[in-house]
C-alpha cells in the first residue's frame, strides 16, 4: 500500500515540479535583478510563453499518443510564409490569407498522419522528412525574401493588451489550453490517445481505430503550430525563412519538462504549460545576462537532459 | 553446405542490395556528365560523398543496437569548430583532439542511454542542443583558420585515388576488424535480440555505449573531411547530416529494429543519396527544390523498407 501511495505522489509531483521551479526561478531573478520583479514583466513572460505553449499543446498530444513531431517548426514557418505571401502578393483579404496558412499546415498534418498511422513509418523519421519538405515549400513560396505584415489592427490585437488587459497571444493560449485540457482529461478521445501511447497493440485489439486517432493527433499538432505561426507574424511584423525552427526542439523540451513521459501513454497539458513558462523564463534570463543564442541552446539542452534523468529515475519503481 | 557449393550465391549475399541502385544512379550520373570521371571530377565526388558516407556509417552503428543518434550533425559542426580554432596552435594534434572531444560526448550520451535507460532519440536530441550550442559559443560566425595540412590530408589526390576515399577505406578496414572482434558481435547481438544477448552473458549496456562512442568518432572524422573541404570552422555546416544520415541508413538496408545492416550498405546508401542530388541538379532542377527532393527520397526509401519488412514478417 505504501508503495502505491508513493507512486501516486511521484506522478503528481511530475506536474507540480515545473511550476515550483518556475516560481522559484522567478523569485530568485526578481531578487537579484532590479526591475525584473514587476507584475508587468511577469505578464510579459506569460504572454510571450504563449507562442511556445500553443505549439507545445500539439506536441503534448502527439507525445502522449506515443509519437513525436519534429516538423512543428517548419510548419510554423510555412503557415506564416503562406499567410503573408497570399495577403500581400496575391492581395487576399487578411482573414482569408490566415485561412490559407492554416490549410497549408493541415495538408502537412494529414501527410504526417498518413505516414505514421497508415504506412507505419517511425514518427521521428516521418516528421523529419516532412520538416525538410515543408522547408523546401517555404523557400519556393518566398524565394528566400522576407515579407512584411501590413495589417495594423491584427498586429495591435496580437501585441497590445486588449480584453482583460492581456494581448491576443495570451487570449489564444487560454482558449487553446481550456480546449486541450478538456480534450485530454474529459473526453473519450483523450482516453484513447493515452491508451494508444501506452500500448498501440492493445488499442487495436480493443477495437479502436488507431489510424484515425493518429491522423487526428498529427493534424491537431500541425494546426496548433500554424496558430503559433500566425501569431508570430503579428508579433514580429514579418515572415522569414527559419522563423519557426527553434520551436521544434523547444516544444519537445516543454513537454518533457512538464512531466509527460517521452515514451507516451501518460502526460498532461497542465505540466506542459509550466514547461513552456519555465523555458521562456530561462531564455529571458539568459538574454538578460547576454548569453548568446548558442549558449541558450546549450543551457536548454542541459536542462532538458537533467529533467529527463530526474523524472526517469524518480519513476523507475513503476516498471 | 549450400553456401559452400554455390560460391556465386555466397558472393551475392555478401554484396548489399543497395549497391544495385547505387550503381544505377552512378551510371546515370556518368552518362549525363562524363566529366565526373576526370581526376578532378573523381576528387570532387569523393569530397562530396565521403563525409556523407561517414555520417551514414555513424548512424548505422547506432541503428544496429536499436537506437538512433540525432547528434551526428552537431558533432560534425563541433569538430569543424575545434579544428578551425586549434590548428594554429596545436597543428596535427588538433585532429585527435577534435575526435577525443567528440568521443567524450558520445560516451556521455551512451552512458545515459544505457544506464538511465532513456530512449536514445531524446537523449541525443538534448545532447545535440548542448553540442551544437557549444560549437556556436566557441565560434559564433563561420571562420577560424584551418592549417594547410588538413587540406592536403583530405583534399589531396597523389595518384588518381583521392585521399578522402583512402580515409573512408581505412575507416572501413578498422570497422571490419571491430565487427569480427567481441565488440562487434556484441553490437549485432544487442540490437538483433537484446534478451538472448543478455541471457548469453553479453552486456547490452556496453554494446550501446560502444555504439554511441563509435558513432561520435565516425561523425568527427566526417567533420574533419568537411573541414579539409571548406577550410573553415562553421558551427552550423554539419546540421543537414543528421537527416541525411538517417536517409542513407534506410537506403543502405539497415533495419530500425536493430541487428541488421552493414557498413558497405551504409556507403552504398550515401552514394545513392549524394549522386541522386547531383543528378537532379544536373537535370536543371533549381536549388530551391533540393530540400523537397531530399525529403521525398527519404520518404520513398522508408516506405519501401517498411513495406518490404512487413511482407517479410507476415
Amino acid at each position: 500500500m505504501k508503495k502505491i501511495s508513493l507512486a501516486i505522489n511521484r506522478n503528481s509531483l511530475r506536474f507540480i515540479v515545473p511550476y515550483v521551479l518556475f516560481l522559484l526561478c522567478w523569485l530568485i531573478v526578481s531578487l537579484a535583478v532590479r526591475g525584473y520583479g514587476t507584475v508587468g514583466h511577469f505578464l510579459y513572460i506569460v504572454q510571450f510563453a504563449g507562442l511556445l505553449g500553443i505549439v507545445a499543446a500539439g506536441q503534448t498530444l502527439v507525445i502522449v499518443a506515443g509519437g513525436i513531431d519534429l516538423s512543428v517548426g517548419a510548419i510554423i514557418t510555412l503557415s506564416a510564409v503562406i499567410a503573408t505571401q497570399t495577403a500581400f502578393s496575391a492581395h487576399l483579404a487578411f482573414p482569408l490569407a490566415v485561412l490559407a496558412g492554416l490549410l497549408g499546415s493541415v495538408v502537412f498534418g494529414v501527410v504526417n498522419g498518413i505516414g505514421v498511422g497508415i504506412i507505419r513509418i517511425p514518427p521521428l523519421i516521418m516528421t523529419l522528412a516532412t520538416l525538410t519538405i515543408a522547408n523546401g515549400v517555404s523557400l519556393l513560396v518566398t524565394n528566400g525574401a522576407p515579407h512584411e505584415v501590413r495589417d495594423p489592427s491584427f498586429q495591435t490585437w496580437v501585441v497590445k493588451p486588449g480584453m482583460l488587459g492581456i494581448n491576443g497571444i495570451l487570449q489564444t493560449w487560454i482558449i487553446v489550453s481550456v480546449i486541450v485540457v478538456f480534450l485530454v482529461s474529459s473526453t473519450s478521445y483523450g482516453k484513447k490517445i493515452q491508451f494508444l501511447g501506452s500500448s498501440p497493440k492493445a488499442t487495436v485489439y480493443a477495437g479502436y481505430n488507431s489510424k484515425a486517432l493518429i491522423l487526428v493527433v498529427y493534424v491537431l499538432s500541425a494546426l496548433l503550430s500554424a496558430v503559433t505561426g500566425i501569431l508570430l507574424i503579428g508579433f514580429t511584423g514579418n515572415s522569414y525563412l527559419g522563423m519557426g525552427d527553434s520551436y521544434s526542439l523547444s516544444s519537445i523540451a516543454a513537454v518533457v519538462m512538464g512531466g509527460t513521459s517521452i515514451l507516451g501513454g501518460s502526460g498532461s497539458y497542465l505540466g506542459t504549460i509550466a514547461g513552456a513558462l519555465l523555458l521562456t523564463l530561462i531564455a529571458s534570463v539568459l538574454t538578460l545576462f547576454q548569453v548568446s543564442g548558442g549558449g541558450q541552446t546549450a543551457v536548454e539542452g542541459a536542462i532538458l537532459l537533467l529533467l529527463m534523468i530526474a523524472y526517469t529515475t524518480a519513476t523507475r519503481t513503476r516498471d | 553446405m549450400n553456401e559452400a557449393l554455390n560460391p556465386m550465391r555466397k558472393m551475392a549475399s555478401r554484396v548489399p542490395l543497395a549497391f544495385i541502385p547505387a550503381a544505377i544512379v552512378l551510371c546515370v550520373n556518368i552518362v549525363l556528365n562524363p566529366h565526373i570521371l576526370s581526376l578532378r571530377g573523381i576528387n570532387n565526388l569523393a569530397l562530396q560523398i565521403v563525409p556523407l558516407a561517414l555520417a551514414v556509417m555513424a548512424q548505422t552503428v547506432v541503428v544496429l543496437v536499436r537506437e538512433l543518434d540525432m547528434s551526428i550533425g552537431a558533432v560534425v559542426c563541433l569538430t569543424t569548430v575545434v579544428v578551425g580554432t586549434t590548428t594554429d596552435s596545436l597543428h596535427l594534434l588538433s585532429l585527435p583532439l577534435a575526435m577525443v572531444v567528440a568521443g567524450l560526448f558520445g560516451l556521455f550520451s551512451g552512458l545515459i542511454v544505457a544506464y538511465i535507460r532513456i530512449p536514445g532519440i531524446v537523449v541525443t536530441l538534448a545532447t545535440s542542443m548542448i553540442i551544437g550550442g557549444l560549437a556556436l559559443v566557441i565560434l559564433p560566425q563561420p571562420g577560424g583558420s584551418v592549417d594547410n595540412f588538413v587540406q592536403n590530408l583530405v583534399n589531396g589526390q597523389p595518384i588518381v585515388v583521392p585521399n578522402s576515399l583512402l580515409i573512408l577505406l581505412a575507416v572501413m578496414l578498422i570497422w571490419k576488424y571491430v565487427k569480427n572482434a567481441k565488440l562487434g558481435n556484441g553490437i549485432y547481438a544487442a540490437g538483433g535480440n537484446p534478451f538472448s544477448a543478455y541471457a548469453s552473458g553479453l552486456s547490452v549496456e556496453k554494446a550501446k555505449i560502444a555504439a554511441y562512442v563509435g558513432s561520435a568518432l565516425l561523425a568527427s572524422v566526417a567533420g574533419i573531411v568537411v573541414c579539409g573541404k571548406t577550410m573553415t570552422g562553421d558551427a552550423t555546416i554539419g546540421n543537414p547530416y543528421t537527416l541525411s544520415s538517417i536517409a542513407g541508413t534506410v537506403l543502405g538496408g539497415a533495419s530500425f529494429m536493430g541487428g541488421v545492416g552493414t557498413m558497405k550498405g551504409a556507403v552504398a546508401g550515401a552514394l545513392i543519396l549524394g549522386v541522386l542530388v547531383n543528378i537532379l541538379f544536373f537535370l536543371g532542377l533549381s536549388s530551391h527544390y533540393q530540400n523537397i527532393a531530399e525529403g521525398i527520397i527519404l520518404l520513398a526509401a522508408v516506405i519501401i523498407s517498411v513495406l518490404t519488412n512487413r511482407e517479410g514478417s507476415d
